[in-house]
């Protein structure tokens, strides 16, 4: 047996290792670079194309629309149609002249004044495809643990499937609206809906599949302990098809959204679309001209969620027993009159959400609700 | 205490002293001379040799003494009150030991040894007693007068082993002049008729005296004797004058033992992680797996298993190295000065051999690290010609994934093991057979719906031959295999398994012949390379994804090469190589044509082809000159200059800063080209005090031509048609590497301090192919400034102390410059690439090892070892990120070891 140096065990302390701490880095430069969100579909109606420039990454400013601009669309047949400025960075197609027709490919110009003379910019030729309706939406009830406890939330799915396996590429936009009540009968506004729409990309490549279908594709959970599913929710989908390249686009800017600047996350660059300048094809141009065929549907939710969060609760800010008239002054709101019950009182609050809906939403109710 | 044991030995040893040793008389005047300079003296007019170390004697002045006359009251006054003791035997050599005294007994010594000392020690005093001494002569004595130099060749080999010993320094001190062993144990010199004294030294050798009288030219074969070799443990490299007689510069041994010595993360030896302590190298960050060398990315470096490809060489995704340092022999890095018979990558080769088992006794050992246990078993199978090697390593823990501050993380598992195994026999002296296997795998659960699954398995045959004493032959057949499965199960109905293999067979045939000033070297260099890019299939009954394997790729990548090292002169000597290097992809494979007009992308395609199975798709070929100059400039200097073509079939796709295992590999290919570097260098190297100290400057230019990136956001696995993707890259770097480097005595160190840029430029013709305008910008490895130093304190032999300190210049990151708003998002536009950097820096790290008492007849001898790391708790920054907060921008930087962390090992060795 040969004697040999050995290490035994051992016992280590750790106190405390990584740590995420807030960085400042400093920047010296502010580049602003022309971004275009253009959307051609098949539908009739106006068709809008923003353009804009991008801003200082440390305002909270979002708007820095391009005023002058000539917008055009042509498509491969060489028909021209030029668009109309509706507001400062916005232009729009007439409803009556332009519809989109699947199988037809469009180019996007505009020229605007840049420092150095006029530029020219386009698209390059995108063929629109024609897209195949939603199957459904539907969803499941999810729990969550919310603040220790459980709460019921909604996973909201899409199915959607093309026949003629044509369609593989898919993108989706929806929007929320919910009708919400506030739970004191007194208020100044009490009943109103809510809207929001989608704030993430969501796209998906069928052709890895079997067939072009898509079965249980995760939309939108709801998990917020707002009140959301309390009263009455619809979710507005629109589907649209999508090219292999703006697919490609769409997920490059999506890896790009994922943290970066990990080691083994990608060196992050900006996501360039389908726009070129015409005098420098090198020019940086953000955003995307998408041609697509579109199909909507839309979805009710009226259930029971368990342990759904009140979100008026604590909304009393002062009690006055009696019937004499009360003057709160500014600031003040009647939650409930009780001055006819015993003893008589009338609950105040300071906090103006709590009696008034519009903060939240809007009084109008929607013309699809029912 | 102490020094009461010391007393009492040296008055027994007194008593027994014998007088007869007192007809050395001194008859100079020795006053106020070095011990080296009074050694010099004595070995010239008295008939004595002198043996001891040179750290002992460092410093130590021989005052006069008034009453002595001869050597041994010198030598006896000279050592009283110190730790040395002397013996002087019948044939005049004198044996000076420290703490052991030898018994004056003339023939057979026996070792006195106090109790607390290591036997280890006691053993190579007593073989360094019989060092060897040889008188030898060369042709017939009737020659003596002839006029002019003759050559003298020889093959120096391990007395023990039969192993050739390369580097061995070859040295003739009057003349100054020498030589060092090739990589097969020759050497060659030219000197006079005549009588010379030539000695031949080697760190963990005998040093060998030879008096040879020379009248014609021959050969002079040498078997040096070890001294202190633990067995199981490799004492290699720190060779001295190395350095000064390697043809090329730019290369690096690492020597396991000197691994052990450094402050090891969680007590992890790491052999990968101990390159970063080789100037010009650089890390991509802590824990993370890829290396930079000289600006390189981490695909360009070549790691070699006994001759073999391994793919992956870290664990855990780079936070431990893959290989186990109980089997490594030792490692040579080759970041310039590549010789032309290795190949097929840019930057750097590091070359990395296994040791052999035992193959007199069977031995083991065992252990349990904070992380990790491994057990080794070694023995012979047939006594003297055949032998085993198994050892295998594996975690039984995850804790330190705790400790990362991402819940994900938190939530992952992680497991890796790996095993060697080897089989060596040794039939006869001139073969030696060895069948070697080698697997690593790891499993990584993240975040309980993802598992990565990856892995090496490498299985090679080598058979050295030699022929003659001039002519060697040898022969490798590998094997290697990696691969990585990702299993998700994050989407119900879609859950995949991904999987991505690389298979490579190779065969090497390496010829060496030495011929007195030319040493040729030759060979072949063959790989059949199967690539499976990666096949997505569903993972169970329920999943509806429709399985897709991409086109598997063929290859055969091969090389022949032939090398001369010549030595001109006694002051310059030259290596002029060759490696003419060829290509091929083969069908079956379809390959898509695209229009010129716009990038390449899915609606560009304008045809295809398709070559059937067998059918050459695209072939690259081309020369890679491989050369260097040597200039000696006396006993203690030399100058280098070296250049070199390399070129490399294949790439690594990644488009993050690290490699990551999970990363593909892909083969050139229609649109894929090879990758070509050259490689411009110059060193001076200068060995001081006594050549113990060595110093050294080299600087570089590099060019490199058709490197790989990527289209910002690509996911790069699954992609059947990469040149979508690609934006082609050119690359040069440059740079300065200082060194100094102590390697023995009480206090060592090792400091370095390099200066290097690396640039990129994309060459692309296209926007999304552009990166910064097509202008020059720093590579993701471009940090100027790296400083190391590393200092070992050998205080007493229970007390050491070792510290490590690291300065390096931040990482190239690019910041967001701007925001934009896009379908009720916020998304950023980012800055050119790599315009800004991150803060640098800046670790130390501290570890003290307490010996418990040596005592022989102790079953274990325990120790503690105490070590920080990152002892100033500074918060490096491993990542800067950013996150949008609703609608604001915002930086975070993340360190992942963030603060001290000390660590307490007890171990003891049995």
């Amino acid at each position: 047996m040969m004697m040999n140096s050995r290490t035994w065990v051992i016992f280590i302390f750790i106190t405390t290792a990584g740590c995420v701490a807030e960085y400042i880095p400093e920047i010296r430069e502010n580049d602003e670079v022309i971004v275009v969100k253009g959307l051609i579909t098949d539908q009739p109606g106006e068709n809008s194309v923003e353009i804009y420039r991008s801003l200082s990454i440390w305002t909270s400013e979002f708007r820095n629309p391009i005023k002058k601009c000539t917008v055009w669309i042509t498509d491969d047949l060489g028909n021209t149609d030029t668009l109309r400025k509706v507001q400062d960075g916005k232009w729009v197609t007439d409803s009556a002249e332009f519809t989109g027709i699947p199988g037809r490919s469009y180019v996007l110009s505009f020229t605007s004044l840049e420092k150095d003379g006029m530029h020219t910019y386009e698209s390059i030729p995108m063929k629109m495809k024609p897209v195949p309706a939603i199957d459904s939406i539907y969803y499941k009830k999810k729990e969550f643990i919310i603040s220790h406890l459980p709460v019921e939330g909604a996973q909201i799915y899409i199915d959607t499937h093309d026949t003629g396996d044509s369609c593989r590429f898919y993108r989706w936009e929806y929007e929320e609206t919910w009708e919400f009540r506030i739970p004191y009968p007194d208020v100044i506004n009490r009943t109103c809906w809510g809207k929001q729409k989608s704030t993430e990309i969501l796209v998906k490549n069928t052709s890895f599949l079997e067939s072009d279908k898509v079965s249980g594709f995760p939309l939108k959970v709801i998990t917020n302990p707002v009140d959301r599913l309390l009263v009455k929710y619809c979710l507005s989908v629109w589907q649209y098809s999508l090219t292999e390249d703006e697919f490609d686009y769409w997920q490059r800017l999506q890896n790009t959204v994922k943290q970066v600047g990990g080691l083994y996350d990608v060196i992050p660059a900006s996501v360039t679309g389908n726009i070129y300048c015409r005098e420098d094809r090198m020019e940086k141009v953000l955003g995307y001209f998408s041609v697509s065929a579109v199909k909507s549907k839309r979805r009710f939710i009226m259930d029971n969620f368990r342990g759904m969060n009140m979100l008026y609760h604590g909304c009393v800010d002062s009690t006055v027993f009696g019937t004499d008239p009360v003057f709160m002054g500014n600031g003040w709101w009647l939650l409930i009159d009780y001055t006819d019950s015993i003893p008589p009182r009338r609950y105040y609050t300071h906090d103006r959400v709590c009696a008034d809906c519009t903060l939240r939403g809007t009084k109008i109710k929607p013309a699809y609700w029912n | 205490m102490k020094l009461i044991i010391s007393l009492l030995v040296f008055f027994l040893l007194l008593a027994a002293r014998s007088t007869a040793q007192e007809k050395y008389t001194v008859s100079w005047d020795y006053g106020n001379t070095s011990f080296r300079e009074f050694v010099d003296k004595a070995e010239s007019s008295l008939p004595v040799r002198f043996f001891f170390r040179d750290e002992w004697i460092e410093g130590l002045i021989v005052p006069r003494f008034r009453t002595c006359r001869n050597l041994t009251c010198i030598l006896e006054n000279l050592f009283r009150g110190t730790a040395l003791y002397y013996k002087i035997d019948d044939a005049g050599n004198i044996i000076i030991t420290r703490e052991i005294a030898l018994e004056a007994s003339p023939v057979d010594a026996k070792v006195v040894y106090r109790p607390d000392r290591g036997a280890a020690f006691a053993d190579s005093v007593m073989r360094q007693q019989k060092t060897q001494i040889l008188k030898l002569e060369i042709g017939r004595s009737s020659d003596a007068g002839l006029p002019g130099n003759v050559s003298v060749t020889g093959k120096v080999t391990d007395a023990g082993s039969g192993e050739p010993l390369p580097g061995v320094t070859v040295y003739i001190e009057k003349m100054k002049k020498g030589a060092v062993t090739n990589a097969q144990g020759w050497y060659f010199l030219s000197l006079p008729r005549g009588e010379h004294y030539i000695k031949f030294s080697f760190i963990g050798m005998q040093e060998t005296r030879v008096t040879l009288k020379l009248y014609g030219p021959g050969e002079m074969n040498i078997r040096m004797k070890s001294i202190l070799i633990p067995l199981g443990e490799t004492v290699i490299s720190a060779e001295r004058n190395i350095v000064l007689h390697r043809f090329e510069s730019g290369i690096e041994k690492i020597s396991v033992p000197e691994l052990k010595m450094l402050p090891a993360f969680l007590g992890e030896t790491d052999i990968i992680k101990s390159l970063l302590l080789v100037t010009g190298v650089q890390s991509a960050g802590e824990g993370s797996a890829g290396f930079s060398v000289r600006g390189g990315s981490a695909d360009q470096n070549l790691i070699l298993l006994d001759n073999a490809t391994v793919y992956n060489y870290s664990h855990s995704f780079g936070f431990f190295s893959a290989f186990n340092s109980e089997v490594l022999k030792e490692a040579t890095l080759y970041k310039g000065g590549i010789p032309p018979k290795f190949g097929g990558r840019i930057s750097s080769i590091l070359d990395i051999t296994t040791r052999d088992g035992n193959k007199n006794d069977f031995g083991g050992n065992t252990g349990l690290g904070p992380l990790t246990a491994h057990l080794t078993i070694e023995g012979p199978l047939w006594k003297d010609t055949l032998s085993y090697l198994f050892a295998g390593r594996a975690t039984y823990s995850d804790w330190l994934l705790g400790l990362i501050k991402n819940n994900s993380i938190k939530n992952s598992k992680a497991f890796f093991y790996d095993l060697n195994g080897k089989l060596s026999w040794s039939p006869d002296r001139n073969n030696r057979i060895s069948l070697f296997a080698y697997m690593s795998r790891d499993r990584f659960a993240f975040a309980s719906n993802t598992l990565y699954e990856y892995g090496n398995k490498v299985l090679g045959l080598n058979w050295k031959h030699f022929w003659n004493s001039r002519f060697y032959t040898m022969f490798t057949l590998s094997n290697t295999n990696f691969s990585y499965d990702i299993r998700q199960y994050a989407v119900p109905r879609e859950e995949y398994i991904m999987t991505h293999r690389i298979n490579t067979t190779a065969f090497k045939a390496d010829f060496n012949h030495f011929a007195g000033m030319h040493e040729l070297n030759y060979g072949l260099d063959l790989n059949y390379h199967k690539l499976l890019p990666g096949s997505y299939l569903p993972e169970n009954d329920s999943s509806s994804i429709a399985p897709s394997v991409m086109q598997r790729e063929n290859a055969i990548e091969g090389a022949i090469y032939a090398d001369d090292r010549i030595r001109i002169s006694d002051w310059l000597s030259a290596e002029a190589g060759l490696r003419y290097s060829l290509f091929s992809t083969f069908g079956p494979r379809t390959v898509l044509f695209y229009s010129t007009a716009y990038p390449k992308s899915p609606s560009t395609v304008t045809g295809e082809r398709t070559f059937s199975a067998g059918e050459i798709v695209q072939s690259y070929s081309g020369p890679e000159i491989r050369a260097s100059l040597n200039f000696r400039l006396g006993s203690a200097s030399s100058f280098k200059v070296n250049y070199n073509r390399t070129r490399q079939y294949i790439h690594l796709l990644s488009n993050s800063a690290a490699v990551s295992p999970t990363d593909s590999w892909k083969l050139c290919d229609s649109y894929l080209k090879p990758e070509r570097g050259d490689q411009y260098a110059a060193g001076f190297y200068q060995l001081f005090f006594n050549k113990k100290v060595e110093a050294s400057a080299e600087v570089y230019y590099k060019n490199i031509r058709d490197m790989a990136d990527f289209k910002s956001g690509t996911m790069l696995t699954l992609v059947e048609n990469i040149e979508q993707d690609l934006v082609p890259v050119r690359g040069k770097a440059y740079g300065l590497e200082l060194s100094l480097k102590k390697t023995q005595g009480r206090m060592r160190y090792n400091i370095g301090y390099t200066w290097s840029r690396t640039f990129a430029r994309s060459t692309g013709l296209f926007r999304d192919e552009v990166i910064n305008n097509g202008n020059w910008y720093p590579s993701s490895f471009d940090q100027p400034h790296d400083l190391f130093i590393t200092a070992h304190y050998l205080y007493s032999r229970r007390l050491s102390f070792t510290a490590g300190y690291t300065y390096i210049t931040g990482r190239p990151v690019t910041y967001p410059v701007s925001k934009y708003q896009f379908y009720n998002m916020v998304f950023i536009h980012w800055s050119d690439r790599n315009k800004y950097r991150m803060p640098y820096y800046s670790r130390l790290d501290l570890s003290v090892k307490i010996n418990g008492k040596l005592k022989l007849k102790r079953l274990a001898h325990p120790y503690w070892n105490i070590s920080v790391y990152n002892l100033l708790a500074r918060k490096n920054v491993y990542s800067v990120y950013f996150v949008r907060r609703y609608d604001m921008i915002k930086g975070y930087q993340l360190s992942i070891f963030g603060t001290a962390i000390p660590s307490v090992t007890f171990g003891f060795d049995f």
